[in-house]
């Protein structure tokens, strides 16, 4: 969430555009720095990183340019066959920057993107390059990353081809080739290293390891100075646990570029506007196949949406959208993009069916600022309700129920209570996170009472939920509390269907929920529709019993949808759904006018 | 070299060979920067099906991994 001045906007090649947002200075700016994101888990892990950076930038005088590379976030999808992609919308990335007006242009790297800096072959060079935190090697990253998966226990694809299945991150053939090839201890030195890409480089590594000090033995030249930091653990190596902005790494790199950048200012040009219109192929990547497969037109746009000034992009067919307003909200502390990219991909899947689509920042993550001011938000804050009622009125102003939410885990959470209010046409609630102690409890408050959703995974002194008579037998009878327990781990579905009359929990909210006319398409993996099972969801529940409940069990999905078959299986399931139930006739009557049949 | 990579919550030379490192605050990440370590010190390469917990869930199997790549690096 950017305090000042901020734009954002797709620039480069025309056929497939980078998406970049721009932190500006107050005033007239000493430069242009570009910051060259890390890739995978990583690229979600460092968002806030980058941001707090160009934050601080700015308020130095040093316009900061945010960007996906392609295939990546916000940009759209470069085509196979390149072998030096990365690389490529790197120095897209830097060309820009020298559009903008300005006569000095830095370079931050983190993790592979200092990898990517290193092998940049610009005619000119940059005034001031960081390398923080770089892979030793592009093979190890690869084998790191893909061990890291393996380790965690998601599922990851056998690899009978050169890509690479890593964690919500898939590597085509020609991106592992490209990183494979980037070695910064044993191979042909980088243009960083000879002084060609800038004749100052600050080289940031870790303490901890030791191919770090192999690289800073390599790097032992007069134009790089070297450092430890200290921090990147905390922000990286966290697969079961949130990460932490290394507030040291990111005062030493905005201090070192303030020092070295030139202290002359000029005007700087103002970027393009935000929307931008592209081509694209249905059968794309991570999108469904659809007979004729030809490439059409989707348009894409920055907004900012309701009081809370959320961030949004919408994306909808050149010819405007027909059907209901898709919203796709952002996932726990990642920004919009969803679980490897999954909101992008759907979004323009579904704006080429002719639906409007948005992808959105809950308040306080990616590039929503916070309702209240604080920079670390909790990620179950109730202000995201408000969130998402919020996009529904901005985006659907005339009939805020003419939505289809969507969202995973905290958000597929979120949506669920938003509907209540909202009563929007459908919800897709995946792996919904229905048991987690709110945050309004940590000061041992009560659960706030719009939490119709939530079984609090730490009991406070008033449960909305619970059923008193459970709640006083277990207070009083330990043993009681122990039984429930055993029975709940042997998965007796008998037993869970009692307990769900017995608790007026969640899962049987949602079945109401669906019962009231909201479409509710539920996917689910094996310890959620337990956890749903145990909130009060009757077993066997199906569409073709309740109307408007669709629940998909798949027993293999991971929670977060690492794994790629993961990601594609459910892309299958939402565009069947929701082109099958939801698509409306270019011209026909928007609810509210004439309602459809069922609601 | 566990020392230095598993960031352990306990000091090695008190563990015995079959505590479970995971236990004693080995990450999941840690493991992997140990996997590393190992590699570059051994001169051998972890193949896929032993990228898995079990194989850095104690010394002793850590040390049976390391033995048996050495082994098929040698040619025995």
């Amino acid at each position: 969430m950017p305090p000042g001045r901020t734009a954002s906007f797709w620039f480069g090649p025309e056929e497939s555009p980078l998406f970049g947002t721009l932190h500006l200075p107050e005033a007239a700016a000493r430069g242009v720095i570009v910051l060259c994101p890390p890739l995978g888990r990583e690229y979600s892990y460092t968002h806030a990183t980058f941001l707090r950076l160009a934050s601080r930038l700015a308020e130095l005088g040093l316009a900061a340019l945010r960007f996906d590379y392609r295939s990546t976030g916000d940009s759209f999808d470069r085509a196979s066959g390149e072998s030096d992609g990365f690389a490529r919308d790197v120095r897209t990335a830097v060309e820009f920057a020298r559009t903008l007006g300005v006569a000095h242009v830095g370079i931050v790297g983190m993790r592979l993107g200092a990898n990517f800096v290193n092998v940049q072959a610009s005619p000119e060079t940059v005034d001031a390059a960081v390398l923080w935190d770089p892979c030793p090697t592009g093979r190890s990253f690869l084998r790191e990353q893909r061990a890291l998966a393996l380790f965690a226990g998601v599922r990851v694809a056998d690899e009978n081809t050169d890509a690479l299945d890593l964690p919500a991150f898939k590597v085509s053939a020609e991106m592992a080739a490209e990183i494979t090839r980037m070695d910064m201890v044993a191979g042909d030195p980088g243009s960083a290293e000879t002084g060609r890409l800038s004749p100052s480089v600050l080289l940031l590594t870790r303490s901890e390891r030791a191919s770090d000090r192999k690289l800073a033995e390599r790097f032992s030249v007069p134009h790089v100075e070297w450092r430890e930091i200290a921090g990147q653990p905390e922000l990286l190596d966290v697969h079961d646990d949130w990460p932490i902005v290394p507030s040291q790494g990111v005062a030493t790199v905005a201090e070192w570029l303030d020092k070295t950048m030139p202290r002359t200012a000029s005007p700087l040009t103002m970027p393009p506007a935000g929307e931008v219109t592209v081509m694209i192929s249905p059968d794309g990547p991570s999108s469904a196949k659809v007979p004729g497969g030809a490439r059409m037109p989707v348009r894409e746009r920055t907004v900012r949406l309701g009081p809370a000034d959320l961030f949004a992009i919408e994306t909808e067919p050149v010819t405007g959208g027909s059907g209901p307003v898709c919203i796709f909200v952002s996932v726990a502390n990642e920004h919009r993009i969803g679980p490897g990219r999954l909101w992008v991909q759907l979004s323009r899947r579904l704006a080429l069916e002719g639906f409007r689509c948005a992808r959105v920042d809950i308040n306080g993550f990616g590039d929503s600022p916070p309702r209240d001011g604080r920079i670390c938000q909790p990620v179950h804050s109730v202000s995201a309700i408000d969130d998402v009622v919020d996009m529904a009125r901005a985006l659907s102003p005339e009939h805020p129920g003419d939505v289809v939410l969507f969202g995973l885990c905290s958000s597929a959470y979120q949506i669920l209570e938003a509907a209540l209010s909202l009563s929007p046409l459908g919800v897709c609630s995946l792996n919904p996170l229905v048991r987690f102690p709110p945050p309004e409890m940590a000061g041992g408050g009560p659960v706030d009472p719009r939490r119709r959703f939530c079984s609090p995974a730490k009991r406070s002194p008033v449960d909305p939920h619970e059923s008193k008579v459970v709640a006083l037998l277990k207070r009083r009878l330990p043993t009681f509390a122990s039984m429930l327990a055993v029975v709940q781990q042997a998965g007796l579905l008998r037993w869970r269907s009692v307990k769900g009359r017995l608790q007026d929990g969640p899962g049987k909210r949602i079945v109401e929920l669906a019962e009231s006319g909201v479409d509710v398409l539920l996917i689910c993996g094996p310890f959620e529709i337990r956890r749903l099972m145990e909130a009060g969801m009757s077993p066997g529940l199906r569409g073709d019993r309740r109307g408007h409940l669709h629940l998909e069990v798949i027993p293999t999905l991971d929670h977060g949808l690492f794994p790629t078959k993961d990601r594609e299986q459910v892309t299958q399931l939402i565009l069947a759904h929701v082109v099958g139930q939801f698509r409306r006739a270019r011209g026909a009557a928007e609810p509210g006018v004439t309602l459809s049949s069922g609601r | 070299m566990l020392g230095t990579h598993a960031r352990l919550v306990v000091d090695v030379a008190d563990l015995s060979d079959d505590d479970d490192l995971f236990k004693f605050g080995m990450t999941s990440h840690a493991s992997v920067t140990v996997m590393l370590a190992l590699e570059d010190e051994f001169g051998v390469e972890f193949p896929e099906r032993m990228l898995r917990k079990g194989t850095f869930e104690s010394i002793g199997s850590i040390r049976q991994a390391i033995t048996e790549l050495l082994a098929s690096a040698s040619g025995d």
